[in-house]
C-alpha cells in the first residue's frame, strides 16, 4: 500500500531563523519541504530515517531496550568521578531536565559552540552594545553591512526573508543598500546585487577593525583594502543611512587571529553611528540551539555556559570547564554528548566513558559505551527555541511519529 | 610564625579549584578552614582529605607539589603573600589586589588576569593571556607588578591600564594591543603584531625592527629611568636586565593616537 | 488537612481588621471559615505575639524576559556571593530561583513583571515559569508597536483598538497593559532624542497624549482591573513633573496608574537645575481619583537599570557604571536598554532623589493609592523593602541618614520638616491590600474566607522593624507552609495571574495580514494557549475575571 501523504506546517528547528511558515509534506515520517528554498530543503529531509540510522539502544554496540540502557547510564554515573554534559544543541525543556541532572550529580555542562558564544559577548559584558531583531531589520533598515564570508549559506533564507523582503514598514525593500565586506563568493554577490544597491568589498577577514577604521577617518591618505571612489560611496551610503544593520555570524571568523577584536569593532562602529543616526547589530547565531542553551542557563545559573555545579551552585569558568580541552586531555572520566539537532560528527576520546544521547543519524568517530537515539524538537515533539536575536522565541511542533524519546524524557528518568 | 603549608594528599586527575587558599582569612581557625568543603571530581571532600594543611600564619601560605591541574590560585588576593612549588594551572593571581605571588615552576594560561595590585613572580613560562581582561571588564592589569622569567604565550598584557611587567624570556603574538599605559619591559624577542592600536604607556625592548614605527628623540634625561630600574629591582629582589645597559629613546606617532615611548636596550 | 493560626496579631486591612488577637483556618488552601471546620484540626501553630498579614504583593518588579536576562549576563563579575546560601548570583541581577527563594523568605507571595514585551512573551513566562513559590503575573507592553501606532494614525475606532488590546491581552498571557514613554521608543528608532507628552512623532504624527488617552480608555472599556500602567514621557529629566502631570490629564479620568513615580517628579530649579517636584506631584496624587502610583524608591549603592525606554536609557549610558550598556530595538513591538548604574550618597542628584521618593510616600494621604517599590532593580533590589519600611516607620532613623548627605539638598526638599511615621496598618494597606485591589485579585491580599491562604507571619518580639520584615518566620502559599522558623521548608511552584477580556475576533483577520507581510513570525505562533503555558512553558495559567461583559 502505497504510503499516506499528508501536508503540515512545520516551525523549522535546523537554524537560527527558525522560520515558522513551512509547509511540509509527510509520508512514512518521511519530511520533504514542499516549496521554498532548496538549501533548507536539504537541510531537513537530512533528518529522515535511513537504513543507517540508529534508531534503537546500544550497550558496547549491542542493541538494547531503552530501559535497560538507562540502568546502566544511571549505575554508571553513580560511579564515575567527574562528569561532562556536552550540549550539541537540545531544546528548553531538554535544558531544563539538564540542569536539574547536572545538579544532582554535580556535572560539568559545556556547548559545542560556546567560543562562537564568548566570542559575541564581550560586547555585552565589556562594552556599549546596541542590537536590533529581525523584524526590525525587515522593517526599517535601509541600509546592511554584512561582516563575513559564508552567513548567507549558513543561513539559507536571511537574505530573503529579513534582509531584502518583498515588502517592509517604513523603507522600500527595493532600494535597500547592502554593503559586503569580507570574502564573499561569486553566487552571493550576484544574487544581492540583483535585488538590491549591492558594495562588494574583499578583504581578509582579519582586517575588518582597520576597515572600519578607515571608513570612520574618512581620510584617504590611510586608503588601504578600499579604492577612494568605493570609500566614498560607502561614507556616503551610511550618512544618508536612517537605519544601519550591521550583520556577521561569528563561526565565519573562526579562522581569524582575533574574533573578538572583529566583532568589537563592529559593535563600537555601531556604538559610534548611534551618536547622531540610528543602527543596530545583528549577529546571526548557530544552528545548534547555541542562543537557547545561552538563554536558559544564564536565567537559571547566572551564566550563559561552562558552568559545573559545586558546592550549592553553578560556578562558571571558561577554561576549566572547556570540554574541547576536558576530552583531549582526558580531565574528565565520562562525557554525555546531547545532540538533538543534527547529525554533525560527534567527537569522542577512547579513554573516556562515553554515553551518546544522539540524533538516530549521528555520525561517531568511534563507537560509544552507551548510545540512545532521541528525538529532534520541531519534527518528534514539541519544544521551546530561542531565534538568533534572543527575544523571539519559537514554539516547536510535532510532524513525525517515530516515538523517539525527547531530552526530557531520558534525564527525568534518570533524576 | 611559620608559613602553613600546604600539600595534596591525592595525585589529581581533574581540575581543582584553588580560590579557596584566598579565604583562608575569613576563618577564625585553622580547624574550620579544614573543615571546609570543596569540590573534586563531582565529589564534595573536606580540605583536610585532600590537603595536608600545617599549622603556621594566615598571611603566608606556600603551596606544595602544585600542578596544571590547579586554577585560581591566589584568585582576588589581598594581603597575603602565597609561594608556590610546581606548575600551576589557569588563572594564577587572578584580580589579586595586593600580597605577593612566588612560584617556581611555569603558569598556565590568564595567569594575573584583571590584576589589580601587588607582586607575582613566575619562576617559569608563562602560557597565553598573561595579564588578560577579566570576562566582563573591558580593562587588563590596573596596577600591580608581574615578573615572568622564562617565555610568555600569545595574546598577553591586552588593554593594560597601569602597572609593571618584566619578562626576562620572549613575548608571543598580539602582545599589548590597545595598551593604555603602564610599563612593560621585555629581554627576549617579541612575536609578531606588537603594542597594536596602543595609546599610551612605556616600553623597554631589545628588538631593533620594533622601533621603526617610532620617532627617535634627542631627549637624554634618564636619571628618572635610573630611579625606575633601582625602584622594580627591589621589588622584583633581583637585578633588572636594563641596569648599566645603554637605551635609545624613541616615541610614538601621534596622528595614530599612539603617545607611548620606546626604549631600545642596546 | 486543617492548619490552625493561633492567637495571632492580625491586619486585613480589606476586612478593616487592624492589630485584632483572632485565630485562622486553613483549608485546601484556602482560609475558611471556623463554623464549618469537620474533622480535626492537623496542626496548629502558635501566634501569641506575632503578626499575621495576608502575603505581600509586588506589583511592579522586573524579574523575567529579555532585559532581565541581559543584566544576568552583562553583570557577571557580580554573580560572586561564594558564600551564598543558594547561588552565587548577585541579587541586582538574580536568577529565576534566587528570586523566589528572596521573596518567599520576606513573605511576598505575589510578584508582577511590568514590562512583558508581546513579542517576548514566551522567554518572560519561561523565566517565571521557573521562579520558585510565588505566583506571578506581566503587563504586556503596548504603545510604541508599530501595528497600534499605525492605528492611531489611521484614526481607527476606540472599538478596534479595544479589541487589539483584548487580543494582546490574551496572545501574551497577561494581566494588565503598560505603555513605557508613550510613542518614545518608535520614536527613537527613526531617531528622535525626546518626545514630550504634546510632541508629535515624526513619522506617525502622533502625540504621547494619544497613546495614553487611547489606551486608558480601552482598559477602561473592556473592563481589565489593573489600569493602564504608565512609564511617562521624559523619564529621569529635571523639570519632568510636568509632563508626569500632563500624562495625568492624558487619562482623561480614566484609572491610570503612574509607575516609579519618584523618578517622574523632578523639578529643575536651583543652581543644578535638579530639584524635587513632589509636593506638585504629591497634590495630584491626593486630588485626582482614579490615579494610583508605585514609588520606585531609590537606595545606595550598585545596581542596574533596565527599562523598556530605549530612548532614554540610550541617553543614560554616559552614567553606566561598570562602563558598560546594552540598547536594543526589538521587532516593531518596543525596545529596551539595560545600564548598570551605583547611586552614591556623595552625590547631589542621587541624594536628592532618594529624598524625593521618600516625599512622595510621606506626603501621600490614603495609603490605598500608593504602592512600596523600588522598581527592582532600578532603583535598589527588592531586598532592600524591609528597609524601606523602616525610613517609612522611623522618623529619626531617616533623619539620621539624611544628615549624612549633601547639605545643599536640604534647599529642594522638605524631607526633613516631614514628621510623618507610617503605621504598621499602612505598611499592612500599601503592601498588600492596596495592591491586591489594583489588581483585581479579590482572593489575594485578604484574609476573608475563601481567599487563598497566602500569609506571612512576622514575629512581633523582633524589635527592630528592619529585621522584622526581612525574616518572617513563618509564610504560607496557598495553604502549604513553605517557610518555617525562617528557613526554606519545602519548594513548591506558583500561577501565571492574567486576564481574557472578551473582543471581536475580526481583529485577528488583519493581525495575519499584517503578520503575514511584515512580521518574521505566524500570528498563531505568537499567541500562547493555555496548553502551551502549562505544558511547555511550566506555568498553570489562572484567569482572572474582568469587571464587566465588553459592551456589544
Ligand atoms: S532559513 Fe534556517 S530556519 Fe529557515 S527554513 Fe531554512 S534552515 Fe530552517
Ligand atoms: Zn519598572
Amino acid at each position: 500500500m502505497a504510503a499516506q501523504k499528508s501536508y503540515k506546517s512545520m516551525v523549522c528547528p535546523f537554524c537560527s531563523l527558525h522560520c515558522d511558515d513551512l509547509i511540509i509534506e509527510t509520508s512514512d515520517n518521511n519530511i520533504r519541504l514542499t516549496q521554498g528554498n532548496p538549501e533548507c530543503g536539504k537541510k531537513i529531509s537530512r533528518h529522515n530515517i535511513n537504513s543507517q540510522s540508529r534508531t534503537s539502544a546500544t550497550i558496547n554496540k549491542k542493541k538494547t531496550g531503552l530501559t535497560e540502557a538507562l540502568k546502566k547510564v544511571k549505575k554508571i554515573i553513580e560511579k564515575k568521578s567527574e562528569v561532562l554534559i556536552l550540549n550539541h544543541g537540545t531544546d528548553l525543556s531538554g535544558l531544563r531536565s539538564l540542569l536539574t541532572f547536572a545538579s544532582k550529580y554535580h556535572c560539568i555542562i559545556d556547548h559545542i559552540t560556546s567560543k562562537f558564544l564568548f566570542q559575541n559577548i564581550g560586547i555585552v559584558q565589556r562594552t556599549g552594545y546596541i542590537a536590533t531583531s529581525l523584524m526590525e531589520t525587515k522593517n526599517r533598515a535601509d541600509t546592511i553591512i554584512i561582516f563575513g564570508n559564508n552567513i548567507l549559506k549558513k543561513n539559507p533564507r536571511l537574505l530573503d526573508r529579513i534582509l531584502i523582503p518583498d515588502a517592509s514598514l517604513c523603507v522600500n525593500p527595493k532600494k535597500k543598500n547592502i554593503i559586503l565586506v569580507g570574502s564573499f563568493d561569486k553566487n552571493t554577490i550576484n544574487s544581492i546585487s540583483r535585488k538590491s544597491n549591492a558594495i562588494n568589498v574583499r578583504i581578509k577577514l582579519d582586517n575588518i577593525p582597520d576597515f572600519l577604521k578607515i571608513i570612520n577617518n574618512n581620510k584617504s591618505e590611510t586608503l588601504r583594502f578600499i579604492t577612494k571612489q568605493s570609500l566614498v560611496k560607502i561614507n556616503s551610503i551610511i550618512k544618508k543611512s536612517k537605519y544601519l544593520v550591521s550583520t556577521w555570524t561569528a563561526s565565519d571568523f573562526s579562522n581569524t587571529k582575533n574574533p573578538e577584536d572583529i566583532i568589537s569593532s563592529i559593535s563600537k562602529f555601531i556604538v559610534d553611528l548611534n551618536i547622531t543616526s540610528r543602527a543596530a547589530c545583528m549577529p546571526i547565531s548557530g544552528p545548534l540551539a547555541d542562543s537557547t542553551s545561552a538563554q536558559a542557563l544564564t536565567w537559571l545559573t547566572g551564566f550563559p555556559s561552562r558552568i559545573k555545579y559545586s558546592n550549592n551552585s553553578f560556578k562558571h569558568n571558561r577554561t576549566a570547564y572547556n570540554s574541547e580541552k576536558l576530552i583531549e586531555n582526558k580531565q574528565v572520566d565520562t562525557v554525555i554528548h546531547v545532540s538533538n539537532l543534527s547529525e554533525n560528527e560527534l567527537i569522542m576520546n577512547k579513554n573516556i566513558y562515553n554515553i551518546v544521547l544522539g540524533h538516530p543519524n549521528s555520525k561517531l568517530n568511534i563507537e560509544p559505551d552507551i548510545f540512545i537515539p532521541i528525538g529532534i524538537p520541531g519534527l518528534d515533539h514539541e519544544g521551546i527555541m530561542f531565534r538568533t536575536d534572543n527575544v523571539v522565541s519559537v514554539a516547536l511542533k510535532s510532524v513525525r511519529k517515530l516515538k523517539l524519546p525527547s531530552t526530557q524524557t531520558i534525564f527525568n528518568k534518570l533524576i | 610564625m611559620k608559613p602553613i603549608q600546604i600539600k595534596p594528599k591525592i595525585r589529581f586527575k581533574y581540575r581543582v579549584d584553588m580560590s579557596f587558599l584566598s579565604d583562608i582569612c575569613k576563618y577564625d581557625s585553622l580547624t574550620t578552614f579544614r573543615a571546609k568543603k570543596v569540590m573534586y571530581g563531582n565529589q564534595e571532600y573536606r580540605l583536610d582529605n585532600i590537603f595536608d594543611i600545617s599549622n603556621g600564619d594566615k598571611k603566608n601560605l606556600v603551596v606544595k607539589s602544585a600542578n596544571s591541574l590547579m586554577d585560581n590560585l591566589g584568585y582576588r588576593l589581598k594581603e597575603i603573600s602565597l609561594k608556590v612549588f610546581g606548575d600551576v594551572g589557569d588563572y594564577l593571581g587572578a584580580q589579586m589586589s595586593s600580597g605577593l605571588i612566588e612560584i617556581y615552576g611555569n603558569a598556565n594560561d590568564h595567569c594575573a588576569s584583571g590584576l589589580k595590585g601587588g607582586i607575582i613572580r613566575v619562576n617559569g613560562n608563562c602560557g597565553d593571556y598573561l595579564g588578560s581582561k577579566p570576562n566582563s571588564s573591558n580593562e587588563g592589569i590596573s596596577d600591580g607588578l608581574i615578573y615572568i622569567s622564562g617565555n610568555v604565550g600569545n595574546k598577553s598584557l591586552q588593554r593594560i591600564r597601569r602597572g609593571n611587567i618584566i619578562i626576562e624570556g620572549n613575548l608571543g603574538n598580539d602582545a599589548c594591543s590597545e595598551m593604555i599605559s603602564g610599563s612593560v619591559l621585555i629581554k627576549g624577542k617579541i612575536g609578531h603584531n606588537f603594542a597594536n592600536g596602543i595609546k599610551r604607556g612605556t616600553i623597554f625592548t631589545t628588538q631593533k625592527k620594533l622601533a621603526k614605527n617610532y620617532s627617535k628623540s634627542n631627549a637624554a634625561e634618564f636619571n628618572f629611568i635610573k630611579f625606575f630600574i633601582n625602584r622594580i629591582s627591589n621589588v622584583i629582589n633581583r637585578n633588572l636586565f636594563i641596569n648599566n645597559r645603554k637605551f635609545i629613546r624613541y616615541y610614538g606617532n601621534k596622528d595614530k593616537e599612539n603617545i607611548s615611548e620606546l626604549f631600545l636596550v642596546d | 488537612m486543617i492548619i490552625r493560626l493561633k492567637s495571632g496579631i492580625v491586619y486585613d486591612p480589606t476586612n478593616n481588621i487592624f492589630n485584632r488577637t483572632k485565630d485562622i483556618f486553613i483549608k485546601d488552601g484556602k482560609i475558611i471559615n471556623k463554623n464549618n471546620i469537620h474533622g480535626k484540626i492537623n496542626q496548629t501553630i502558635d501566634c501569641t505575639n506575632k503578626i499575621i498579614m495576608p502575603g505581600a504583593i509586588d506589583l511592579h518588579t522586573h524579574i523575567g524576559g529579555g532585559k532581565v536576562n541581559i543584566a544576568r549576563l552583562m553583570l557577571e563579575e557580580f554573580h560572586d556571593e561564594t558564600d551564598a546560601k543558594y547561588d552565587s548570583s548577585s541579587i541586582i541581577a538574580p536568577t529565576t530561583i534566587k528570586t523566589g527563594l528572596k521573596y518567599i523568605e520576606m513573605g511576598y507571595t505575589t510578584c508582577f513583571e511590568p514590562a512583558l514585551l508581546p513579542i517576548n512573551a514566551r522567554q518572560a513566562h519561561a523565566e517565571m515559569a521557573d521562579i520558585p513559590f510565588i505566583d506571578k503575573g506581566g503587563y504586556a507592553l503596548l504603545g510604541n508597536d508599530d501595528f497600534f501606532l499605525n492605528l492611531l494614525r489611521k484614526k481607527a475606532s476606540q472599538s478596534v483598538i479595544n479589541d487589539y488590546v483584548a487580543f494582546i491581552l490574551k496572545a501574551s498571557q497577561s494581566m494588565g497593559i503598560k505603555v513605557v514613554n508613550p510613542g518614545g521608543i518608535n520614536a527613537f528608532k527613526f531617531n528622535q532624542r525626546a518626545l514630550d507628552v504634546d510632541e508629535k512623532s515624526k513619522y506617525y504624527n502622533i502625540t504621547p497624549r494619544d497613546v495614553v488617552t487611547k489606551l486608558a480608555r480601552a482598559i477602561y472599556d473592556l473592563g481589565v482591573p489593573h489600569p493602564l500602567h504608565v512609564h511617562c514621557s521624559n523619564l529621569g529629566i529635571p523639570g519632568n513633573f510636568l509632563s508626569t502631570i500632563e500624562t495625568i490629564k492624558a487619562a482623561e479620568g480614566m484609572p491610570i496608574h503612574l509607575t516609579h513615580i519618584q523618578f517622574q517628579s523632578y523639578g529643575n530649579n536651583g543652581d543644578r537645575g535638579f530639584s524635587s517636584a513632589a509636593v506638585e506631584i504629591s497634590n495630584h496624587l491626593n486630588k485626582v481619583k482614579n490615579l494610583t502610583c508605585d514609588v520606585g524608591q531609590i537606595m545606595f549603592g550598585q545596581t542596574v537599570t533596565m527599562s523598556g525606554d530605549s530612548m532614554s536609557q540610550h541617553k543614560n549610558h554616559k552614567h553606566a557604571h561598570p562602563n558598560k550598556w546594552m540598547c536594543m530595538d526589538i521587532e516593531c513591538d518596543a525596545g529596551c536598554g539595560v545600564v548598570p548604574f551605583k547611586y552614591k550618597d556623595q552625590s547631589f542628584v542621587n541624594s536628592l532623589q532618594w529624598a524625593i521618593g521618600l516625599e512622595i510616600f510621606l506626603l501621600a494621604e490614603d495609603p490605598w493609592k500608593v504602592y512600596l517599590t523600588t522598581d527592582h532593580p532600578n532603583g535598589a533590589p527588592f531586598t532592600s523593602y524591609p528597609h524601606l519600611i523602616k525610613l517609612l516607620m522611623d522618623r529619626s532613623f531617616r533623619n539620621d541618614i539624611l544628615r549624612e548627605l549633601p547639605k545643599d539638598i536640604l534647599n529642594h526638599t522638605i524631607l526633613h520638616t516631614i514628621k510623618r511615621e507610617y503605621t504598621m496598618s499602612e505598611i499592612a494597606i500599601m503592601t498588600r491590600s492596596a495592591p491586591a485591589k489594583i489588581l483585581g485579585l479579590s482572593q489575594k491580599g485578604n484574609l476573608s474566607i475563601g481567599s487563598n491562604a497566602d500569609i506571612t507571619i512576622y514575629d512581633k518580639n523582633i524589635k527592630d522593624i528592619e529585621e522584622m520584615f526581612a525574616h518572617p518566620i513563618y509564610v504560607l502559599k496557598d495553604g502549604e507552609i513553605v517557610v518555617e522558623n525562617g528557613k526554606i521548608k519545602k519548594y513548591r511552584w506558583g500561577k501565571t495571574h492574567t486576564v481574557k477580556p472578551e473582543y471581536d475576533k475580526s481583529i485577528e483577520k488583519s493581525l495575519t495580514k499584517f503578520f503575514d507581510k511584515y512580521h518574521t513570525m505566524k500570528l498563531d505562533n505568537y499567541v500562547l494557549s493555555d496548553e502551551e503555558m502549562e505544558n511547555m512553558i511550566g506555568s498553570k495559567v489562572y484567569v482572572n475575571e474582568c469587571k464587566y461583559k465588553r459592551k456589544q
